[in-house]
């Protein structure tokens, strides 16, 4: 999966799994749950949404 | 982790861009993480952070609110609901050994950006955001305010007549918008939001190892160096 292209090419997206982001969409940060292990969600999609065992919760960034 | 990344040129700089907001706590904790994976290389001087505007909410009042007022407003909910949330980032932050304080305020971070590109321009950048990161975040400045936000460039080595002009004009607004275009043209849909010498990209926060594994694949450092 790219982001862009870069000088030398596509700038490929990482697979490591995100352990937390701000949405300029609903405006708000995922808050990692209690017994969630950290970046272990591999629900987690590469367009910033939560996956199926996340959550959306916490404050305007 | 696979990757098609191309090792950076030998010794040469190696630019990591992250595209943030100041209200945005999970930047405050990946820049956190990415700092931490850098200084762990020997070689941690090649690595140049650039910060990259991304305005979460460009609708934003300008006249600061508590941060729970603001999300009530805009989300409904319980005060219930939206201190528990922030009791649980604070735990995560304050077990990183960030400051964090659940009596921040929330408004338009239109002119701190404009501020980052006038400190980006004149060299300390990532030292002025960082200060006004964790100051906000502890709780003992609001950006807002432009007294307090231009005393905060002072400390960070920038002159406060310049910092006070800036802000009483429309300087580098084209600059805090562009970069938000060239964000949304990489895909950028939430921040934190890193891209590793234009090779590599990483949306939200990640783990300091996970970091540390980007940063290997544009960069790496060989078994020798490693200490």
């Amino acid at each position: 999966m790219t982001a862009g292209t870069g000088p030398g090419g596509a700038i490929e997206l990482i697979a490591a799994s995100p352990e937390g982001w701000c949405d300029p969409v609903s405006g708000l940060c995922h808050i990692p749950q209690p017994n969630e292990a950290p970046a272990a969600d591999d629900d987690a999609r590469r367009d910033g949404s939560p996956g199926e065992n996340q959550e959306q919760a916490g404050g305007p960034p | 982790m696979t990757s098609r990344a191309v090792p950076s040129r030998n010794g040469g700089p190696v630019v990591v861009e992250m595209w943030t907001d100041l209200g945005c706590p999970w930047c405050y904790v990946g820049k956190h993480r990415l700092q931490n994976a850098i200084g762990t290389r020997p070689d941690a001087a090649r690595f140049v952070i650039r910060l990259r505007s991304f305005e979460l909410n460009p609708g934003a009042p300008k006249v600061p609110e508590a941060i729970a007022d603001a999300f009530l407003r805009s989300h409904g909910g319980t005060p219930d609901t939206v201190l528990r949330a922030e009791r649980q980032i604070q735990g995560l932050a304050l077990s990183e050994g960030l400051p964090f304080s659940l009596d921040r305020l929330n408004a338009n971070t239109f002119d701190v950006h404009r501020v980052l590109h006038y400190a980006e321009a004149e060299g300390p950048g990532l030292a002025f955001f960082s200060l006004v990161q964790d100051r906000f975040f502890a709780g003992e400045l609001n950006p807002f305010d432009q007294d307090e936000l231009a005393a905060a460039a002072e400390a960070a080595g920038l002159p406060g007549r310049r910092v006070r002009e800036v802000l009483a004009s429309r300087e580098y607004a084209a600059a805090v918008r562009a970069d938000r275009e060239e964000g949304a043209a990489l895909g950028v849909t939430g921040v934190p939001f890193t891209v590793f010498d234009r090779q590599l990209a990483a949306a939200g926060a990640l783990s300091t190892a996970a970091y540390r594994d980007a940063l290997d694949q544009v960069a790496p450092v060989a078994a020798a160096e490693r200490s």
